[in-house]
Parts: C-alpha cells; structure tokens; sequence
C-alpha cells in the first residue's frame, strides 16, 4: 500500500498519510520519509484519524493504515465511518483491512485461528470500494489454516470486485457478456424435495463460492393444504439461509425463467416432474418445457 | 483430484492479462531463492522488450535457447535436454501456455516442463487464467476470444502453489498507455477486444476465483480425502458438436465438487451402420477431447439409447447426468418425448443436469456454432518448416503421423502460424531428398475461414477434388484442417434432410426404423394436415365455378388431368431449384434468369402436354365419339388450358424456393405438396377461365 503510495506521489498526486500501524516495519519507514504524514490524534491510548487537519489540508489521496480501528472517543465510533466522511468530501483513501475485520467473515477467521477479533467493518461497506487489491503471499508449506485464510481472503476480493462490476454495468447501461461466477436459483414447488435440493445447492454453493437463490411459484388456484405445506418449506428455506421469493402466476415456467434471466442466474434446479399422462406426453412436462426456453442456463433436474 | 505424482514442484504465476507483472514477479521470487544459495536456472523468460524484466533477468543463470529444427534461427525455444544436463534445483519455465513450433520434439511447452518435473526438477512458471482449457467457452462468451494454446486443467492442478498476481484492472490499463506491456509497433488487435474495463474487471474475478479453487481443491485433498457423499458425474457423449462443450463444463464441475467425472458414449444396436459410420470420426474425437481433459471414457452398446445409458449409470452408482439439450427439440412440430424426457423418465432417482451452450449477445454460442466450418476441423494436421529439406521434412512426417489424424498434405507454417504454402506428400516423396520444402510449396492454396459454412466447405472440397483443407482464422493463422471424409457424411445428411422436407416431410430422428410408429404419425400428420386444408380450396374453387361444370359436364373429366399437370410441373421444378440453390449453382440474384427459363420451358412443356392432350381427344372421338359435337373446341380448351397451367405451374414451383430463402427461410422446407397445392387450385381457375373465353355462346 505504502508502494503505492509513494508511485502516485512520484506521479504527481497529493497523497498523505493519515493513519499509521503502531509498529511501522523499517522498509516502510524508508518510504514514509517522502511522504507527509498527519498524525493521528491519540485519545485515551486509541489512535484516532484527526479529521478535521485532513480536511483542511484536503489532499487528493489519503493513506489508512488499518482500517477496522474502533475509535473510543471522537467523531465517529470507527475508523471506517471516518474514512467515510473523507471520502465524502473528496478525497481519494487508499487503506488496508485484513480478513479477520470483516463482520462476515469474522467468525470463521476465529474458528480456524483460535483468536478473538472484536473490531470489525462491515462486508457492504467494503463492497463499495472503488477498488479492491488481494496482497497475496503463498504460504509455502505453511498451516492448511493460513491457505483457508488466504482462500477466503481471494473469494471475497473476488466478490467485492463483481459487486464492483455490476455497478460499473449498471452504470453505464451494459449487458453482461458473460458470467464470471456462478448463481443458482431453487425452484420450489409444493410437490419438489426442497430440503434435499436447497442442501445440494448450498452444498454446490459454498463449492463455487456463489449465491442460491430461491422462488417458490405459487400456482393461482392453490389448495389450502399446499399452501400449509409451502408455508413450512419456506420457514425451512429462511432458516437455512437462502432467500426465497415467491412468484405468483398462472405459467410457473414463464415467471421462473424471467425471473432468472433478470437475476443473472446460471443453473436452475427444479424438482422432477412425476406425472406421465397423455398431455405430458403430446406436449412434455413443465420441466421439460423449462429445458427447452432456458436459454444459456443450465438446468439442474432432482429427483423427488 | 488425485493424478500422477511427480518429482518435481510446479509454482504458477496466474494473471488475467498481459502486462499483469507474471514474469516480473516470477524473477523476483527467482532472485530470492538465488539469493538463498537454491542452484536456480532460467530455462526460458521472455522479457517482451520490457527493460524491467532485462533487469530482473541480470544475475540469474540462463540456459542458453535452442534454436528450433529446420529453422533458419528465428524461434528460439525452451532447450530440456540441456537443462537436464544442468539438473537445477529449480528452473523458470515463462509461458506455459506455448504450443511449440513444428519439428519440436513436444508440441507444447506444459509437455515440456512435465519432462522436468519429472526429472525432479522444480518448475516456476506463468500463465494466464483465460489459458486453462476448461474456461474457454467462459473466455468466448466475455471476450469473444477463441484462446488457441490452451493448458489442460489438470497441469494446473497439478501445481503445489498458485500465487495470483494481480494489479487493478485501471492500474493494468495506464501501463498499457505507457506502452509497458505492448511495443508501439505491435498489432493489438487481441488487446484491443481484452484490454476493456469491464472485461478485465471480469477476468480478474475468474483469475482470483480459480486460484481460490486451486487452494481449496488443495487443502481438501489434504484433509478430507472423501468425508462428504462421494459424487459421481456421467457425462453422455454423442457425435453432437455441443459436446465438447458439455465436457469442458462437466469437467469444472467436477473439479469444484471434487467428483469423479466419466464420459459414456452409447452405440446403438439397432442404428444403421451408415448413421453409425458418419458419427464415428466426430464421437472418436470428443472420446479423444475427454481422455485429454482426464475424463475416463467408456463405449456402451444397447439398444435403446436413453435406457442403456440410465442403466450404465445406475449400475455404476452414478449421482448426476451430464446432458445437452436437444437443439432439434425446438424445431419439432408436437414437443412429445425426445432423448432428454426420455433420460428423465428414466432415471427419476438420479440427478439429471441439462447444460446450456452460452451464446454471446445473442450469437450462437461456444467456440464452434454446428454448421461452421471450426465444427469439423481437426486440430492434428502434418506441420512443415518451409525451410525443410525434403528429406527432413518426410522424417518430420514420419515423427508426427503418430499424433495427427490424417495425412494427405504437409502444412508449411511460419513462426507465426501463418500457413505459407500446402505441399502433397506424393510430391514430397517423388522429389528430390536435398530440395527445400519452400520451393515446392503450392501458395495458391484453397482454404476457407473459421466461420464458413459447412456446405460452403463441402462445395468448395467437391469443386477443386481436395482430400482436405486448410482452416484460417481471420488474420490467416492456421487452425486446422477439414477432410473430405468429414463433410462426406455431412453432405449425405443434409441432401438426406432435404429430401425429406421435399416430400412434405420433416426429417425423422432417427433411421427409419427405429423411429416408433407414434413419432413417424406424428411428424407425418402434421404436414398432411395442412395439404388437406389447402387443397380445400379446390372444392370452394370448383364451387365458385359449379355452374358452368352443370353446363359443360365433359369439363369435368378434364379436371383432374389439368390440375394434376400444374401440380407435376409445379413440384418439377421446385425439385430442381432447391437442388440447383443446394449445390450453390444458382443464387438469389439469379431469379430472373430462372423465371425466364421456367417460362419458357413452362410454354414448351405445357404445349407438348396439350398436344399430347389434343391428339388423345380427337383420337378418342374418332373412335367412340364421346365429347359430343363441339369436340374440337373442348380439345383446344383443354389444349390452351394445359400450356397455361404447366406454365403457372413451373415458374410458381420455381420462385418459391427464391421467395422462401429471401424471407431467411430454408427453401427445402418449401415442399413439393406445398406447390402442388397451390398450383391445384389457381390451375382450376386457369381452367374455367380459359373454358369461359373459348365455349363461351357455345356450350356456355
């Protein structure tokens, strides 16, 4: 970070250091001799960004050193809230956070480690990063613990450069031209094997490291007792976890596909059709019909 | 995934673009390891012109390149055997992705580092994630880039550590303003399709996913060897060009869930040995693609396709199947049950998973679209240096026949790809051992680009009696080849389809029979149908003209003969149309010429039948007398009424096919019946209008 730094002072930017690390590394220290630095304000043992001096002098860039600090006392109550009042002025902040600080991944980082973490930044407010950068060492021979961390810590690099992606698409009005990661979409109906096709794709899910994705498609003319029998798969699909949307609509296969498109889905997972009558023999079964207008969508077929 | 362990240790350096710093970083972790006393040789480090990388590259112990065989010195590649020789601790492979040139004792370069690491040597070295052979219909649908030298994916899991290098996608685009990653002078035509923000955006997303899997894929196999519900995917190959596709994607599945993967083709007992024959190259291939990506490949035999393969699957403890989805199944009259219900009928215990090709923006999807020329081409062909001797180029030959598919002709390439000249191995084996390859070249080659037609490519191998062709990408680098023996089959399905569609059918999908009797009545009731409600019209026709039938009866025995005549000639010429259009002959443009002709012939044709009509009527009364006193008007009737039908007939049987292909509609579907139809109904007003002119005061 302080590397670059120090290539966009040597670029001509006007960069200053508004946060340091207790312990400032000696390779660092040689770097920071060309760059300024507003000290931060120490309050009651806890560094503090001293805002109001970055705010005077406005530079262009500002450097945090240490993003998830909790400030005890001061303007905000975290670091991060400074930094957001900095850039809500204009200025540009670059600033380093490690895996641990993020409140979602908080609790898998102390599983694996051992160690408590009480300071944290939340994952929306690291998704709105203009950009992110992975500083990636491998851990050559090290502790599996340190390749689950690093892993953890690319998938969510990973993430927050699609939420990225989807605001620069946005933006700018474009199409997708492809996928560069996976979403899945559970179509539930009374009749499907919802737990065992809501734990397939979770289990897909973490695999692919994407998003599940759930409707169910009420029919319009449905029974009392579906209804009953829906409402405890849709309690089970929140307590696992995935959202679930509920599609009201006269043709389940029309409403699920424009659903997916417009949720940028790659697989559908449908529950298999059981019936075998003449008309789904002349005319196929809702699920084949799925098959056939899921353009560009893989379709995941589950027994019951 | 479990493979073959190998002495040495790969380390990849994965980026998602050139210019990412890969190889700066490689050397710079090289420098260390040096730095440490680790005995560290560069095999091969290209520094692009980059002085960075020159800097880098100071210090370390390169191995001197080997300049590549028969070349006059112009390519310099990765020299093994010396490096063996040097037995290194460590050595920097750059590029793994490299296919090397012909005459190389290995075709690629991860060949190359394999012979390494197997000799326990440890390998460093870069690539770029839109390399892996898996991702490549992924890199299609987000660039549009058809990656050419590709890694198969089990090299890259074959690495003990993949270290992402990785550089913001605005960081990576101002470097290439600078001119850092590219020399001015360089044609960027492949920067300019990847070197987009939002495309890079995205492939640095798939370069960071992929190193994450790599990690997980890592530590699972460390860990867990199969704790969780051991998967096992089936993937159901047939001679279907969506099936590389379908295996490219089974294969990533697989290597995320960390299933086995297996690929089964089943032969049909009861398929034609003609339809059996004319699959068979394209089947072997993708059995051939799945080997290379480690998928294992069985052949099963039954007799119906769907049962054998649900039962395969069963009794090998299969969790998912792998399927595409009919791409016929849309164009069908009644969606009854294709292959796809059929398997989902069938194995209703198990998880079916039908993949999607991905288009991109709406083009029709993975690297090869069915009717392309790239569907058809074989990446094995014989490479030559134009700078061979004869001699040398037959020993070439004689080296590669092992790993090509056929051999009729030796390609000369440049050190570029670019195909210089063809040369016929009959004339490499009648000329002289000292003479240079160059000077026998045929530059005046035929070929045809990746995105041809398929007839186009069967037209042109027909036309010019080639055993095969060269396939050029749009910048005339070489591809592949197509070989008369692949359109061969190709051109008998199509004239097959044709003929079908001319006989107011659609093509059954399958041979005759096998085809069950409720499928054939399906797709045949459809067509009849429609016939029937049009040649209605002849009744209201005939209705419209009931009072001067009450009249004129003998006009009646006439019917039947006129209206049969406009039909005939009508479906004559369709016939001949769609043929002449199928074998590219005629063209759009050419339809007034052949209105012309069908008029005329029309007018020839049809006073031949008058003629022929006349002399049978006045014979007849000569004989019986049965026409009553106005015969001979009633003859010149029938007679005038003939050369008008005929005519109608011919150039409305004619310009249909024109009419249909100008509204983008496959003019074979312009069946005969249809014609027939048609010109049964304006034939009878053709009739009772002529019948008016001529009887009118008379019998009228």
């Amino acid at each position: 970070m302080f590397d670059e730094a120090r290539r966009r002072k040597e670029r001509g930017q006007d960069v200053v250091v508004g946060a340091l690390q207790q312990e400032v590394q000696a390779e660092i220290q040689a770097i920071l001799g060309g760059l300024e630095v507003i000290p931060t304000v120490d309050i009651e043992g806890v560094p503090v960004i001293d805002v109001p001096a970055i705010l005077r002098r406005h530079p262009q860039v500002c450097v945090v050193d240490g993003l998830a600090y909790d400030n005890l006392w001061g303007r905000s109550t975290h670091r991060w809230q400074d930094v957001e009042q900095l850039l809500a002025h204009g200025i540009n902040v670059v600033a380093s956070v490690n895996l641990q600080h993020i409140d979602d991944q908080r609790e898998a980082v102390e599983k694996l480690t051992g160690k408590p973490v009480s300071e944290t930044i939340p994952r929306e407010f690291l998704s709105t990063a203009d950009e992110i950068v992975v500083v990636d060492a491998p851990a050559e021979g090290a502790l599996p613990e340190l390749s689950t961390l690093r892993e953890m810590a690319l998938v969510l690099s990973a993430d927050v450069i699609d939420a990225g992606l989807q605001r620069y698409l946005q933006a700018h009005d474009l199409e997708p031209a492809g996928r560069s990661h996976e979403r899945f979409l559970v179509c539930l109906t009374a009749r499907a094997n919802a737990d065992r096709m809501i734990a397939s794709a979770r289990q897909s899910a973490s695999r692919f490291h994407c998003d599940v994705l759930a409707v169910y498609v009420r029919p319009s003319n449905a029974s009392g007792a579906e209804l009953k029998e829906m409402d405890e798969i849709v309690a089970n699909v929140h307590v696992a976890g995935a959202r679930l949307d509920v599609l009201e609509a006269d043709d389940p296969v029309e409403s699920i596909l424009r659903y997916a498109r417009s949720h940028g889905v790659t697989q559908i997972f449908v529950g298999h059709s059981m019936k075998n009558d003449w008309r789904t023999r002349l005319w196929g079964t809702p699920v084949s019909r799925l098959i056939r207008a899921a353009e560009g969508m893989d379709v995941r077929v589950f027994p019951h | 995934m479990t493979h073959q362990t190998v002495g040495g240790r790969l380390k990849v350096y994965l980026g998602y673009a050139p210019g990412v710093g890969k190889t700066y970083q490689m050397l710079d972790d090289a420098r260390e390891m040096k730095a440490r006393g680790v005995k560290l040789v560069v095999g091969l480090a290209e520094p692009h012109g980059r002085s960075d990388i020159r800097d880098r590259l100071e210090g370390l112990s390169a191995v001197p390149l080997k300049p590549a065989v028969g070349r006059a010195g112009t390519t310099e590649e990765l020299d093994v055997d010396a490096i063996l020789q040097l037995s290194p601790e460590i050595c920097v492979v750059d590029e793994l992705a490299h296919s090397n040139p012909p005459g190389s004792p290995r075709q690629k370069r991860w060949q190359d580092v394999q012979v390494l690491l197997q000799a326990g040597i440890d390998v460093l070295t870069t690539m770029n994630v839109q390399d892996l052979a898996s991702l490549s219909d992924q890199i299609w649908q987000l660039t549009g880039l058809r990656v050419r030298e590709t890694v198969p994916d089990w090299v890259f899991q074959q690495a003990d550590e993949v270290v992402i290098v990785d550089v913001t996608p605005r960081a990576l685009l101002h470097r290439l303003e600078r001119g850092v990653i590219y020399p001015p002078d360089r044609v960027k035509s492949e920067s300019e399709r990847i070197f987009q923000e939002p495309t890079l955006v995205a492939l640095r997303e798939l370069a960071i996913r992929q190193t994450a899997q790599a990690l997980e894929a890592r530590h699972a196999g460390r860990t867990k060897p199969s704790e969780s519900r051991a998967e096992k995917i089936l993937v159901n190959i047939t001679a279907d060009p969506s099936t590389a596709m379908l295996l490219r994607r089974a294969r990533r599945v697989a290597d995320h869930l960390q299933a086995v993967c297996i690929a089964v083709y089943v032969h049909s007992k009861e398929e034609s040995a003609a339809a059996h024959a004319e699959d068979h190259p394209t089947v072997d291939r993708h059995l051939r693609f799945a080997e290379n990506l480690r998928i294992e490949t069985e052949v099963v035999h039954g007799k119906d396709r769907a049962q054998t393969l649900v039962d395969y699957a069963r009794k090998n403890g299969v969790t998912q199947l792998f399927l595409t989805r009919s791409a016929r199944s849309n164009r069908r009259w009644f969606p009854g049950l294709d292959f796809t219900d059929q398997v989902l009928q069938q194995a209703s215990e198990m998880e079916v998973t039908l993949v999607a090709e991905r288009s991109r923006h709406g083009r029709a999807a993975s690297p090869y679209p069915e009717d392309e020329a790239g569907a058809l081409m074989h990446a094995g062909y014989v490479k030559v240096s134009p700078e061979m001797t004869v001699e040398e180029a037959i020993a070439e030959i004689r080296q590669q026949a092992g790993q090509v598919e056929m051999i009729y002709y030796a390609y000369a390439l440049d050190e570029t790809q670019h195909l210089m000249g063809v040369v016929s191995f009959r004339e490499l084996l009648s000329a002289e051992r000292s003479r240079r390859v160059r000077d026998m070249l045929h530059s005046d080659y035929v070929s045809v680009l990746e995105d041809a037609d398929q007839e186009t490519v069967a037209q042109l191998l027909a036309k010019h009696r080639l055993l095969a062709m060269p396939v050029l990408d749009q910048e005339g680098r070489m591809l592949g080849i197509i070989s008369s023996a692949d359109v061969a089959g190709l051109v008998q399905q199509e004239a097959g389809e044709d003929i079908l569609k001319i006989g107011g059918m659609e093509a059954l999908d399958g041979p005759y029979m096998e085809v069950t009797f409720g499928q054939m009545v399906r797709k045949r009731a459809g067509w009849l149908a429609i016939l029937f409600v049009g040649e209605m019209l002849t009744a209201t026709a005939m209705g419209y003209f009931s009072a001067e039938i009450e009249r004129a009866v003998v006009l009646a025995l006439f019917i039947p003969l006129i209206i049969s005549s406009g039909g005939n000639s009508g479906s004559q010429a369709t016939t001949l149309v769609i043929r002449a259009m199928a074998l590219g002959e005629i063209r759009l443009r050419d339809w007034f010429r052949v209105i012309q002709r069908e008029l005329a012939a029309g007018l020839v044709l049809g006073t031949i039948l008058g003629v022929i009509g006349i002399t049978r009527i006045l014979l007849w009364h000569s004989l019986r007398g049965t026409y009553g006193p106005h015969y001979g008007v009633v003859a010149l009737t029938i007679g005038c009424s003939l050369v008008g039908v005929v005519m109608f007939g011919t150039t409305a049987g004619s310009m249909l096919p024109f009419l249909l292909r100008r509204c983008g509609l496959d003019p074979a579907s312009a069946s005969a019946p249809f014609v027939a139809t048609l010109v049964d109904v304006t034939g009878l007003v053709i009739y009772f209008s002529v019948a008016n002119v001529i009887l009118r005061g008379i019998l009228l």
